[in-house]
């Protein structure tokens, strides 16, 4: 059996306010065996995001975080800040969506790669160049040589997703966070990156928590993922077993959300994801949901188990299971 | 039975658009060829699509088709008439029968209006609608996009993306236009939207005759919804044919790769990943540079087919069993 390398236990994150907390999403539990490809899928708004901001402790200010994260027998929001820093880059790297707002526009491509590698492993600059150089072939830049000295700007959109990749791997870390790498992207391109993403996971022997909002991207690229709805996780199985069989009305409904074939009606979800401030009391999914009882309205369903490893929050599936 | 012949409603004819190319003291470098050379025909009742990687050339024609711009060299025609040899008042006209909608519903609605005041310009500029009839007319078109008349004092910013885009289809559908260009109308949306709005267009088409050119990257919505597909890579049209043809059987290497690359809901094993990767390798991953590729082919740098004359001579528009196709490769003939 593979290990557990990543553990979250009830994660919540709240907005602080002057007099009140605003909990942004709560109850959050799954975890990440070692070398596995972990989904998190939900539309814009659900959480995802902020998910993976927690594990590396990277919230934007006023937002902070309940519960545990276990990474390697160390809990991380109990650390200091001191303590994690030296976890991020090192043992947990994350990609973002948008690479041109997250390289710094000021430093050569070659500088930003070796960063990680000077301050992490104690690399010297010249030691930390020439394996920048090699990173830079890992990710198949063609003449590396010549691309350490560019600046962000002289490269693709691609590319520079490329030269971010570069620098999440420097340091061979175990979790690599993925936040919509491909979304800014062109569908080639976007298929270049997954495939080196998938080849680098492979051979660096990494696990990956992939976040994106697009269900067949993950259905290919995933071995297990958890839907998220309103800052919950709302099922979470092995991918192949949650698109054969999905049980939440939810997942149900981005299903048949999708065009498949020409002619055939498409079966939207019913109205829209709530503002925060509307969200219902019970089950979050009460007000658009086609197949509710009169207690969702008043209780909160738990993530629970209804069939090997595949988990739900929904009263109407055990319900019906029974 | 009989089949209907379809009647044509705009034509485009060896369009061009380029844009100078000029170093930091004006010296001519060359050529970006946004649109170079693209000819095709919309029909009445049609969906016209037209995919493409960015960059290849697809807004631009969006552009010219409502005159925003001025091409290079080329013609439009709509119902037969040039659109570039419109006078005002004909102009007028012109853009009564051809309307918008925009990728972004949160730029492309004015944020100091309220609804009826953005519902009710159309009417005022073309004067089509006596004053006392205009606000049935909108609830009318409201009730047509799936939202109810209690909305028309509120301001946009009220509403989510999804209902922007509702708001904006409505005005766009006030004058009863013949052609609506939707430029990536969905791509700012998420997916249990984009099924909302996908549905209101089938029911737009179902219940008012209107042509659609249909711009998007998102190929499973390309499918789903267009009759005819136009492949743009770089500037110029390089395969068109009906949409079951374009998805069914490919011929242009491009097309291929974009479909290839197009992620689809299946379960992939890792061992398949791992061989996927290996043959997707030999693919040259970039082509940054726009500018100065006036010989040969416009994919040829990243083409798997690619012959020696691909090199020197540009593929001529040629057809190929019912569809139109630019490729050098006999194999795919």
């Amino acid at each position: 059996m593979k290990q557990i390398l990543l553990d979250v236990q009830n994660l919540s994150f709240y907005l602080k306010l002057e007099k009140s907390k605003v909990y942004l999403g709560s109850n959050i539990t799954f975890n990440l065996k070692e070398r596995e490809v972990f989904g998190l899928v939900g539309e814009s708004g659900c959480g995802k995001t902020l998910t993976a901001l927690s594990v590396v402790r990277i919230l934007p200010q006023n937002i902070y975080p309940e519960g545990k994260i276990i990474f390697k027998d160390k809990e991380l929001l109990s650390l200091s800040e001191e303590q994690i820093r030296h976890f991020r880059g090192r043992h947990i790297s994350m990609i973002f969506q948008e690479p041109m707002t997250s390289l710094n526009p000021v430093m050569t491509i070659g500088m930003q790669i070796a960063e990680p590698l000077m301050t992490h492993l104690g690399l010297s600059k010249k030691d930390a160049l020439s394996r920048a150089q090699e990173l830079l072939e890992a990710v198949q830049i063609p003449s590396s040589k010549e691309r350490l000295k560019n600046y962000p700007h002289q490269l693709s959109g691609g590319m520079r997703q490329r030269v971010m990749i570069a620098m999440a791997i420097a340091c061979n870390p175990s979790l690599l966070i993925a936040d919509e790498p491909t979304t800014a992207l062109d569908v080639t391109i976007q298929a270049e990156i997954l495939n080196l993403l998938q080849h680098l996971r492979l051979t660096n022997n990494m696990s990956v928590l992939f976040i994106t909002h697009d269900l067949s991207l993950i259905s290919e690229q995933a071995d297990r993922v958890a839907v998220m709805y309103a800052g919950r996780i709302i099922e979470l199985a092995e991918t192949e077993d949650l698109f054969n069989n999905p049980q939440h009305p939810y997942t149900k409904g981005l299903l048949a959300s999708l065009p498949s074939k020409k002619g055939i009606k498409l079966t939207p979800i019913q109205g829209i994801v709530p503002p925060i401030a509307a969200v219902p009391k019970g089950c979050k999914f009460f007000d658009r949901c086609s197949d509710k009882s009169k207690n969702c309205e008043e209780i909160e369903p738990d993530l629970l188990e209804i069939y090997n490893n595949h988990y739900v929050r929904c009263m109407r599936c055990f319900q019906k299971s029974y | 039975m009989y089949e209907m012949l379809p009647e044509e409603l705009l034509k485009i004819k060896s369009l061009k658009k380029y844009y100078a190319d000029r170093s930091p003291f004006g010296k001519l470098r060359g050529y970006l060829k946004a649109v170079d050379d693209v000819s095709f025909v919309i029909n009445k009742d049609q969906v016209f699509a037209l995919v493409g990687e960015s960059g290849s050339g697809k807004s631009t024609i969006a552009n010219l088709i409502l005159r925003l711009i001025e091409p290079t060299s080329g013609e439009i025609y709509f119902k037969g008439k040039n659109i570039f040899t419109f006078k005002k008042n004909q102009l007028m006209e012109y853009r009564k029968a051809v309307q918008i909608i925009f990728q972004d519903p949160f730029a492309s609605l004015n944020p100091r209006m309220r609804i009826i005041d953005i519902l009710s310009e159309p009417f005022k500029i073309h004067k089509i609608v006596e004053k006392e009839r205009i606000e049935s007319k909108i609830s009318q078109m409201l009730n047509m996009v799936g939202m109810s008349t209690d909305i028309l004092n509120k301001y946009p910013h009220e509403f989510s993306g999804g209902q922007r885009q509702r708001i904006c289809i409505a005005r766009a559908l006030t004058l009863s236009p013949e052609l609506l260009v939707a430029d990536e109308p969905l791509s700012a949306l998420d997916v249990s939207i984009q099924a909302q709005i996908l549905n209101l267009f089938q029911k737009i088409r179902q219940e008012v005759q209107i042509s659609f050119l249909f711009i998007s990257h998102d190929l499973k919505i390309v499918k789903y919804f267009s009759d005819v597909v136009a492949v743009m890579c770089r500037g110029k049209i390089v395969e068109m044919a009906k949409s079951e043809d374009i998805f069914c059987s490919p011929l242009h290497p491009y097309t291929k790769l974009l479909i290839s690359s197009a992620p689809e809901l299946r379960i992939v094993r890792e061992k398949e990943r791992k061989h996927d990767y290996i043959e997707r390798k030999n693919i040259a991953p970039d082509f940054l540079n726009q500018i100065d590729l006036s010989l040969g082919c416009v994919f040829r740098t990243r083409c798997l087919y690619k012959v020696d004359i691909c090199q020197q001579v540009e593929p001529p528009l040629r057809e190929v069993s019912g569809r139109i196709l630019a490729c050098h490769n006999d194999l795919f003939t």
